[in-house]
């Protein structure tokens, strides 16, 4: 059991990053990653309704019928999102204020939907838990990637401490929409690149275990 | 036509749960929401008008002011006026409070905006919002950085949300005459 929740938990952080493998939730990414606190901020309040909506939609897997699941689905997230926007504007104003913006784009993320049909519609609670932790803070670590990049290219500051010295004049394009593009296809490159490395490498492995078995 | 009903019920009986949980959400947040907003507020005018200790609203509203509010300090006397303006920046409104005396602006401080982050989102960083207090007169934005008194250093690459915020100001300090 352990190892399965592990397995699912690195499967969404790694081999199936959101991001980079299953290219999902591109508005988001696109739209938030110009300075790093509000990337990591997206991502961790992506990672909690995910986890949340997965768990939810998994124990009424067996209740919703098919038929109708897309709408059941639909106002299981939304619930979560209000609640949580709720919750953190009366007891946490200064993170709200500086989520604020993002929290209703949550709603319309397609990695959560996408997840609540193609994993926790299908799995007992508890995968379903680790599927969301793993969906959620891959999405987060690409989040944060992406827009550390964009704004230490942009405005040579990370998490809005200045590190490439105060004289640096800046690349504007980094931080509008034209760099989002830029950063989101180069990165991606790369990750594909080195997680082809390792997809063949694992293939070799596996060519050479079964041979030796023959 | 038996399957329908069966599928109705079930959905019927989700939005509901969806619908109570909801519900006592909100019951449970309104009250400290109210709460936080005020205080937000109330701490938005305590930084334009540092000598005030009290403040009442003063029903005045024009153009785009929408409430206004006169501090008087520990003993009594009138220590200018905390203005509400809102400012259509780049990316809707931008929600300010402008604090004056005498004709001459005590400080401002944004309080709600959506501008673009790391451009006209700066436009909530001191460095920006700091310049306008102690001007007064016609204020406008020079892009290269102010010359002289009546000029305000706009936001690299956010001109129109610096703009935004220099027009309410200058519409709140000509009210002012009209408050005073």
């Amino acid at each position: 059991m352990a190892n399965k929740f592990t397995k699912t938990f690195l499967n969404g952080l790694v081999n199936e990053n959101p991001t980079f493998r299953l290219v999902l939730g591109m508005c988001p990414t696109l739209a938030v990653t110009t300075a790093v606190s509000n990337g990591l901020g997206m991502g961790l309040a992506t990672t909690f309704v995910l986890v949340c909506s997965n768990f939810v939609i998994s124990l009424i897997r067996n209740f919703v019928p098919s038929k109708v699941r897309i709408p059941a689905y639909i106002v299981v997230i939304a619930t979560f999102v209000t609640v949580v926007q709720m919750v953190l504007e009366a007891f946490l104003p200064a993170l709200s204020e500086s989520l604020g913006l993002f929290i209703p784009l949550i709603v319309v993320n397609c990695i959560i939907f996408a997840r609540a049909e193609a994993f926790a519609a299908k799995n007992d609670p508890v995968s379903s838990i680790a599927d969301g932790l793993g969906m959620g803070l891959g999405f987060t670590c690409s989040l944060t990637v992406l827009s550390a990049v964009r704004e230490l290219i942009g405005a040579g500051t990370l998490l809005g401490f200045p590190v490439l010295g105060a004289n640096y004049p800046g690349v504007l394009l980094f931080v509008l929409a034209p760099g989002g593009y830029l950063t989101l296809g180069l990165t991606m490159v790369a990750f594909n690149a080195v997680m082809g490395k390792i997809d063949a490498k694992r293939a070799a492995r596996q060519a050479a275990a079964e041979g030796s078995v023959a | 036509m038996r399957d329908i009903w069966k599928v109705a019920l079930r959905l019927l009986i989700i939005m509901i749960i969806a619908g109570l949980a909801l519900g006592a959400a909100y019951t449970v947040t309104k009250d400290p929401i109210a709460e936080q907003k005020q205080m937000k507020a109330e701490e938005a005018r305590r930084g334009v008008l540092a000598d005030a200790s009290t403040f009442e609203q003063v029903d005045f509203a024009q153009g785009n002011i929408t409430e206004v509010y006169e501090g008087f300090d520990a003993s009594g006397a009138s220590c200018g006026y905390a203005v509400t303006v809102i400012g259509s920046g780049f990316g809707g409104d931008i929600t300010m409070t402008v604090g004056v005396k005498d004709g001459v602006c005590t400080g401002i401080r944004i309080s709600s905006h959506s501008e673009t982050p790391g451009l006209g989102a700066k436009s909530t960083d001191e460095a920006f919002y700091g310049q306008f207090a102690g001007k007064s007169g016609q204020l406008t934005v020079n892009k290269n950085g102010a010359t002289n008194d009546s000029e305000i250093t706009a936001i690299t690459a956010a001109t129109i949300t610096s703009t935004a915020v220099t027009n309410a100001v200058n519409e709140v300090l000509a009210a002012a005459s009209s408050l005073e």
